[in-house]
């Protein structure tokens, strides 16, 4: 008990109301009214009661027994201590760790309450002779390398075709993932049996996915929820696009000169320019047809094959130093002009 | 797609290879993992879900210093002897049970639930893919739920007693419920007797439930659920004979179970195998006398053998298992040998349950020595895989372990056990934890008895403490053996163990330990003995703790006091110092002290030890250690005190002997000397005649002496 | 931050108030509020406010002397569940810390690997051990049953909060 005495402050509108004055009684005050005894000792007033707290605090601590990491012989097999991820327990490793970051010249914090080397990830569940000893376990469910597929050319030989999926890990409760229903087949154009036309067709169906450059064909699906649909869309798709490219529709025959993928130097101007000037040369101008045009014999025009090898290649392989190079040359050869000096 | 098919030219073996792994359907075993041709994958090694976690899981061996992994393992939290395991698994599966209960009770608020594809919905948990069934709530079934018969389904084939017998009282009783589950409830009735088994899910009640067994009486629900259904079944089925019949059996109702199948024998109605089995195991109710039971025995097997019924390995079992609980005797072994090889002819092995019941047959207590253990151990050893049949398959190991023990006395048996339980997966045919304490203290006593002292050791520091925690019975054992080896650091060690695991207030233990530790302190290196000594002092002051605990507190029972024999033990080993200022002797004081307020039970049985403990204290200097301790024999009235007395004073007045004896003869100049002498002399004159020195003189004196010699101690 | 626009406006208006709208809009920018308060602690004149390594380390210090709490995948490319991992870190940071109320001494750390989730914190050794076998027994069952993912709790106890202390402030 204690004594209060509480004010109010005359803001103007209290004058009317006297100060009230609120007390109390004290222990002694009251003790001494009502039983009227027990004057003789003033009783010490405890207001924040802080000795009893202190007496309860008396725990038996005694209980912890010392770390196992001390009792551990140091040949034990470390795999049976930690068999799997565990966040990292000093007293059940008997390393001695420090890890966090001080002033100069202050030992780091030690690995006991350090939730520092509590938070990584430690990786003492997967020491090398545990890795060893988990391998030829799962050897056991290994099959072999087949004998003949020692080389990259070999499987390509054997398995022209590969499918590539993903599996994805996440941490989740479920192990579903969108994206592992994606299947892609990816196939070298040379290992399918198809001639020019056939090869010619190939191409414009299957369009960007084929690249030139190394020869693959590469056909990615991912249209159906299941990876199991999508592979059986993805050879659909591939057998489709061969048996397709060997049927010749009528309307193929529509293909005009500018839809040619390649350069035929026998349908094209060159062959015609070269002809007439050739016939100017020998004083006869005649007009041909286009398949005299067509049919006209080059080998008879001096260096006339040259030419046309110079053109088809600069044409075909694309403008290069060499292929410009080696029209310069050919134009050279049948103008009758000198070559190009070599300045050496 | 496979390399094997032929295809057409076009084609020219489009085969695949997969990057990822695949599946091969339809093959048959492989038989070898190579590659037939070469070039086209060899068959796929099958293996199931799990095959592969099993094969890593095997390459993790036993961890020495860890405790169950059902522990938590920090220093804190690792539980150091019987109580405590049973209390901290227990106390784990209580938290358990409080957040099932929690889950159960406000089963809409746990409403997470993962979509299977994954979507955006998230609904209540009845509607989700895939449904969990271990974090999914557990249906309850009170008076105002509307149920099916699917449900009465599902608590059926989940033996979910209770849940049943509600669902059964809502669809009407016996006339709302169609035949063939009336016949499953009825099946699930004679199974349980009406009573709701333990739950499969609470692992740690079951393991610690110490498997009263149940009373062999009968205690079949006469005229409960199950009979009326019986009753209602029109017309009686064979199985419903069979299952009425069976679960009567199991619980000892016996008579009424003959009278049965009496009946559906005369029905002409089929009974099964384990119809049979299970009268075969009740005929002890039926009849009385071995002769009639035999008989009885006989004729049942031979009405099977009519009925065409065939046994197997449980009806071998029965047999024993009646054979055995009918008592001992030549006749019994035969008549149960003779099953045996009968049964052996028609090709059934007996298993687990039929050895353990030939060896409580075999083995009993106090009769002749037989051997069948080592056979049946090399039976079982040239067995591939022990599969645990019935539940009385796990008796099996611990009373082989126990006749190891108890009749044969043998080690090589004992390993050779032990090596058969460790081996693969049979530790699970150990039981309860009730029955795994026993086994380890019949191995821990036979290798303390039998075997070589290092295995024994070894075989302790593997065990103790995870494994297994030792009764105070085994305890003595165990220090009987670390005596006869004279390991004198393991027993110190010990001492501290004895703490730990809490049986360190038994007197009698405690005493065994220190006798111990004094025959063999001699052979011991100084370490050694330091760290006994230290036991010792340690011994004293934990009896000191629990003595001031017990006035604190109100216990029960009184701790029992530490016997004298104990202290004099105590004081023999703190007093081996030569240093003055040891704190040993402290403890010596005090364990004098204790012994001369007679706080101590019993007298020292040795009290020549008192005597050397005296000289040795005077010799060192302590004078008043050496006075108490005379004084203490003086007042016992033991011979010894009295030359004890001589040479003690001797060595304090460094005089010879005979002038001693002439000083104590002659009672005078006793003043100038030192108050412990002269408590010395008074022992020594309490001895001879009964009465101190001072006596005779003036009376004050003598008070004044005995005041300062007491204040000196 | 808005010192710039301050000179500005004095040059304008020489008498004019400070806090006229236009600049009363950008008070929030000025340097005594727009700066990171989160993570930092404020030394006391006894200094003797006991700081663990975690709080003593203020937040621009992770990856760099400070590590993570929480684990997970979600932060990959194309990961998964992001928001959902981040909520339910949330709620089981509250739970331990209400579960066990008065005893957890440091950060909980929270490990998820497949669907495995691993909680980690120091705990005081303030009540016996039956009972934090009991915490613990409830603690996972009922985070497994919330989260439907097997949970297990990694606990490392101490014998009080004095021992985590890293220094006074």
């Amino acid at each position: 008990m204690s004594i209060f005495i509480k004010y109010y402050k005359s803001g103007g509108l209290n004058v009317a109301f006297s100060n009230k004055i609120w007390r109390y009684n004290s222990t002694s005050a009251d003790m001494a009214i009502n039983k009227g005894e027990e004057e003789e000792e003033f009783r010490v007033l405890d207001i924040l009661k802080k000795r009893q707290r202190q007496q309860r605090r008396v725990n038996r601590r005694a209980d912890v027994q010392p770390d196992r990491a001390d009792r551990m012989p140091t040949d034990q097999n470390w795999g049976n201590v930690w068999p799997g991820p565990k966040t990292f327990h000093p007293s059940s490793v008997p390393l001695p760790l420090r890890q966090g970051y001080v002033p100069k010249g202050q030992a780091p914090p030690g690995k006991k309450a350090n939730a520092e080397l509590m938070k990584i990830p430690n990786f003492l569940h997967l020491t090398p002779p545990v890795i060893k000893a988990q391998c030829e376990a799962i050897k056991q469910f290994c099959t072999e390398w087949p004998k003949l597929l020692n080389s990259e050319e070999a499987i390509e030989n054997h398995y022209p075709v590969e499918i590539i999926t993903s599996d994805y890990c996440h941490a989740s409760p479920s192990i579903r993932n969108p994206l592992a229903r994606i299947v892609t087949l990816r196939v070298k154009l040379s290992t399918l049996k198809l001639d020019q036309h056939a090869r010619d067709k190939f191409i414009r169906l299957v369009g960007e996915r084929y690249d030139p450059e190394t020869d693959l064909v590469t056909i990615t699906a991912d249209r159906c929820p299941i990876r199991k649909q999508n592979q059986d869309y993805v050879n659909y798709l591939l057998t489709a696009c061969y048996h397709e490219s060997w049927n010749f529709e009528e309307w193929e025959r529509e293909k005009m000169e500018e839809d040619m993928e390649y350069y035929n130097w026998d349908k094209n101007p060159s062959k015609r320019s070269l002809v007439n000037w050739y016939l100017k040369t020998q004083n006869q101008s005649k007009e041909l047809s286009d398949e005299e045009y067509s049919n006209y014999d080059v080998s008879q025009i001096p260096n006339g094959e040259e030419y046309k090898v110079a053109v088809s290649s600069y044409m075909n392989d694309g403008e290069s130093e060499g292929t410009v190079e080696k029209y310069g040359e050919a134009v050279r050869k049948l103008l009758g002009l000198p070559q190009k000096k070599v300045v050496s | 797609m496979y390399s094997n098919i032929n295809l057409p030219r076009q084609w020219s073996r489009l085969s695949y290879i997969y990057r990822t792994l695949t599946t091969l359907e339809g093959q048959t075993l492989p038989q070898s993992t190579k590659s037939s041709d070469g070039i086209s994958p060899p068959p796929r090694i099958p293996r199931g879900p799990t095959d592969i976690l099993q094969a890593l899981a095997a390459t993790v061996g036993p961890d020495p210093t860890a405790a169950h992994y059902k522990y938590h393992d920090d220093p804190y939290l690792i539980p150091l002897s019987n109580f405590r395991k049973r209390s901290y698994a227990l106390s784990a599966e209580a938290g358990r049970k409080a957040a099932a209960w929690i889950r159960d009770e406000h089963a809409e608020l746990f409403n997470t639930r993962e979509w299977d594809p994954p979507g955006k919905m998230k609904t209540p948990y009845f509607n989700a893919d895939p449904h969990i069934d271990a974090f999914a709530p557990k249906p309850l079934y009170n008076d105002e739920s509307k149920v099916t018969e699917e449900d009465l389904k599902y608590t059926i084939n989940n033996a979910l007693l209770e849940d049943s017998l509600k669902i059964f009282q809502l669809l009407g009783g016996t006339s709302g419920v169609n035949e063939e589950l009336r016949i499953a409830f009825l099946q699930l009735l004679c199974f349980y007797n009406e009573k709701e088994p333990d739950s499969m899910e609470w692992l740690e009640e079951r393991w610690f439930s110490a498997n009263i067994r149940e009373r062999q009486a009968a205690t079949w629900k006469l005229g409960g659920l199950a009979d009326k259904i019986f009753e209602s079944l029109e017309p009686k089925t064979s199985e419903a004979y069979c299952c009425i019949i069976q679960g009567m059996a199991k619980y000892y109702q016996a008579e009424r179970a003959y009278v049965l199948t009496q009946e559906a024998k005369d029905n002409g109605i089929k009974l099964s195998t384990s119809v049979y089995n299970s009268l075969l195991g009740c005929i002890g109710f039926l009849k009385e006398g071995t002769a009639l039971r035999t008989e009885t025995l006989k004729s049942l097997l031979v009405e099977m053998e009519e009925q065409g019924i065939s046994p197997n390995n449980e009806t071998l079992t029965s047999c024993l298992r009646s054979i055995s609980a009918w008592g001992g005797g030549k006749m019994l072994q035969q008549l149960a040998l003779q099953i045996v090889a009968e049964f052996k002819k028609l090709g059934i092995e007996p298993g687990l349950s039929a050895y353990y019941y030939l060896l409580c047959l075999f083995c009993k207590e106090r009769g002749p020595r037989v051997d069948i253990l080592s056979g049946i151990l090399n039976d079982l050893e040239k067995r591939e895989s022990l599969e645990p049949k019935e539940p009385t398959d796990t008796n099996f190991f611990i009373t082989a372990m126990g006749v190891c023990s108890d009749h044969l006395q043998d080690i090589n048996l004992a390993e050779r056990l032990h090596a058969l339980l460790m081996k693969d997966d049979n530790y699970k045919l150990v039981g309860d934890a009730y029955k795994e304490s026993i086994y380890y203290r019949h191995f821990v006593t036979v290798a303390c008895r039998h075997a070589p002292f290092e295995r024994t050791t070894q075989l302790l520091d593997m065990l103790v403490p995870n494994v297994y925690v030792p009764e105070p019975t085994v305890m003595e054992e165990i220090i009987k053996t670390l005596e006869v080896g004279g390991a004198g650091d393991r027993l110190a060690q010990v001492w501290s163990q004895l703490v730990v695991f809490g049986i360190a207030k038994r007197a009698k233990l405690v005493e065994r330990l220190l006798s111990a530790m004094c025959s063999c302190y001699q052979y011991q290196e100084n370490e050694v003995k330091e760290k006994m000594r230290a036991a010792a002092a340690d011994v004293l002051r934990y009896s000191q703790l629990a003595e001031d605990k017990e006035e604190t507190k109100d216990l029960r029972s009184p701790t029992q006091k530490l016997s004298a024999t104990t202290l004099s033990n105590i004081i023999e080993l703190c007093s081996d110092t030569q240093d003055k200022s040891d704190p040993n002797w402290d403890t010596v004081s005090e364990a004098l002290q204790k012994l001369r307020r007679s706080e101590a039970v019993g007298v020292p049985n040795k009290p020549q030890v008192l005597a050397d403990v005296a000289q040795k204290a005077a010799t060192v200097g302590k004078a008043g250690i050496a006075a108490v301790a005379v004084t203490y024999l003086a007042e016992c009235g033991f011979e010894e005190a009295i030359s004890a007395s001589t040479q003690v004073l001797g060595v304090m007045l460094n005089r010879p002997q005979e002038e001693v004896k002439q000083l104590l003869q002659e009672r005078q100049g006793l003043d100038s000397l030192h108050p412990s002498a002269l408590a010395i002399a008074d022992a020594y004159h309490l001895a001879k005649t009964g009465a101190p020195a001072q006596d005779l003189d003036t009376s004050t004196s003598s008070e004044s002496d005995s005041e300062s010699s007491s204040e000196d101690e | 931050m808005n010192t710039s626009a301050l000179r500005l406006v004095q040059l304008q208006n020489p008498l004019g108030n400070l806090l006229s709208p236009a600049l009363a809009s950008q008070i929030h920018t000025s340097s005594p509020l727009c700066r990171v308060v989160s993570g930092k602690y404020r030394i006391t004149k006894k200094r003797d406010r006991p700081l663990t390594y975690e709080m003593a380390n203020p937040p621009h210090y992770i990856a760099h002397r400070k590590s993570w709490n929480s684990w997970n995948t979600s932060n990959l490319k194309d990961g998964l569940r992001r928001s959902e991992t981040a909520v339910e870190d949330e709620f089981i940071r509250r739970f331990m810390t209400g579960t066990w109320h008065g005893l957890v001494c440091s950060e909980v750390i929270i490990k998820r690997q497949f669907n495995h989730i691993r909680v980690a914190a120091i705990i005081r050794r303030a009540v016996s051990p039956t009972k934090m076998y009991f915490l613990l027994g409830y603690t996972e069952e009922l985070l497994a049953n919330w989260l439907q993912c097997p949970v297990t709790l990694e606990i490392q106890t101490v014998d009080s909060f004095q021992d985590v202390v890293f220094k006074y402030i």
